[in-house]
């Protein structure tokens, strides 16, 4: 499996050349303005380095459903589908490399984010007194103390959400594809099935929450541990599919 | 070695291929026959696991088609379907990480003859080196069973002797190779049995002497009385 995911890893690297260049760039810009206390331009980096980390957090999502679509749908899946390697494992491969490349773009940019933010502390100290109010402002919203735990279960929800889309949205695929082979109009398909998981996870959760009455930690455990479940099942259903009824 | 028991492919109710019973056996070149959209393809997309049966069961050495024949059978298809970032060096490395029966060196002298370059690109090549590509990379495992479907498309006249002459080096008595090609002419000299193909369905089979002394007329002839 680690062939199949060394070439999912190439198949993608070209975008991430790209993004890591343009980061490069903008933390030079930014780290600059902040040096030569430049507000302006510092202003006008942050903005785009808040730009840029959603629109890569987003492309890095789409990338490997498109390349998923583009397994199925061109020629180029029989480079996949030729090599003596179960579909389980040609999906397996493309769940890891999803998890991994959205894993790292996530940390990539969450770990920059932390470290231009006490770089700018430190070099502002106004700057620690606006995280401080802001952090008091959020805790009298939620209701909640907002603390370091409680952010990391946060983005480790978001996470799993993240990857969940990215499942589905390849089963959707593997289902249309199974249904209508490659006829144009299976692009409907795909979506109305897409849109038809995400409602039962949806509902599922909702079920499942009213049922929980526990604190933050335990209710986000839960919601993880339920997405999960779903990722599991719509790999293995996905697998499944492409071994016994996906024809190329 | 390879058994096609009433296999059938229908997409959307669209039969492409009609309870084909075929059986493949070592030591011997296959030439399957017909014109564009007889089955030809979907047959050896099968054969390879690309496409899944509809109705009977296609086996390699008994077992249904999966990943014990993947690593025993060869299949090239019509279309190129390499990676876009890939150059041929890296088709050669490809084939190398997923195929124990791939040889690297074979890879190499067949690269070279055919006059390709290791660092061009698969995406700038034309559609003749391309097929050129196709042939080095598939005839360079070590198969037990190869399938080319159409090898001759797109290529010079030049280029298909070289092909042709590629084709039959590596037949031998531990593999049999089996080649589609509406080309019939180019065939006829290098093959032991042909398959014929009509609408999905198969029409006539049998050894290729055998035929030409039967029927007393050539592959040729045989074909354009089938399908003219």
């Amino acid at each position: 499996m680690l062939q199949l995911m060394k070439y999912e890893f190439r198949k993608q690297m070209f975008s991430k050349i790209i993004i890591l260049a343009i980061l490069g760039l903008m933390e030079v810009v930014f780290l600059g303005a902040v040096l030569l206390k430049k507000e302006e331009v510092m202003a006008i980096s942050v903005l785009g380095l808040y730009v840029l980390a959603c629109m890569a957090a987003f492309y890095v999502s789409i990338e490997a459903i498109i390349t998923f679509s583009n397994d199925l749908k061109t020629k180029q899946s029989y480079m996949l589908f030729l090599t003596p390697k179960s579909a389980y494992q040609i999906m397996g491969a493309k769940v890891l490399g999803a998890i991994i490349q959205v894993f790292l773009t996530a940390a990539l940019f969450l770990a920059l984010g932390f470290a231009d933010v006490f770089f700018l502390a430190a070099r502002y100290s106004k700057v620690s007194e606006i995280i401080d109010a802001a952090k008091e402002i959020l805790s009298g919203l939620s209701g909640l103390d907002i603390t370091l735990p409680m952010i990391l279960m946060t983005l480790f929800l978001i996470f799993i959400c993240w990857i969940s889309t990215i499942i589905f949205a390849m089963l959707s695929i593997t289902l249309s594809t199974t249904v209508l082979e490659n006829r144009k109009s299976k692009w409907i398909i795909s979506f109305l099935s897409f849109i038809l998981i995400n409602v039962v996870v949806y509902k599922t959760m909702s079920l499942v929450g009213d049922q929980v009455t526990a604190g933050f930690y335990i209710s986000s455990l839960v919601s993880a541990g339920i997405s999960a479940v779903f990722i599991a099942l719509a790999s293995i259903g996905t697998s499944w599919m492409l071994e016994k009824k996906v024809s190329l | 070695m390879l058994e096609c028991k009433d296999a059938t492919k229908k997409y959307m109710g669209k039969v492409a291929v009609d309870r084909m019973n075929l059986t493949v056996e070592k030591g011997r070149i296959y030439a399957l026959l017909g014109p564009n959209g007889s089955g030809k393809t979907t047959l050896m997309k099968m054969v390879a696991g690309l496409v899944k049966p509809t109705e009977g069961v296609v086996t390699y050495n008994k077992i249904p088609i999966g990943i014990e024949s993947k690593r025993k059978v060869a299949y090239m298809s019509t279309e190129p379907f390499y990676y876009n970032y890939m150059n041929i060096a890296d088709v050669g490395k490809y084939y190398a990480d997923f195929f124990e029966d791939f040889s690297t060196e074979k890879y190499a002298q067949l690269i070279e003859r055919m006059n390709l370059r290791t660092q061009d690109k698969v995406k700038s090549l034309s559609s003749g080196m391309a097929a050129k590509l196709k042939i080095a990379a598939t005839l360079s495992r070590k198969a037990e069973l190869i399938l080319l479907d159409e090898p001759l498309n797109g290529i010079d006249i030049i280029a298909r002797e070289q092909i042709i002459t590629t084709i039959v080096e590596s037949a031998n008595d531990e593999n049999a190779l089996v080649v589609s090609s509406h080309l019939v002419d180019e065939l006829e000299k290098i093959i032991d049995y042909a398959v014929f193909m009509k609408e999905g369905n198969l029409v006539m089979q049998g050894d290729a002497e055998e035929m030409r002394a039967e029927r007393g007329m050539s592959i040729v002839e045989l074909y354009k009385r089938i399908y003219a």
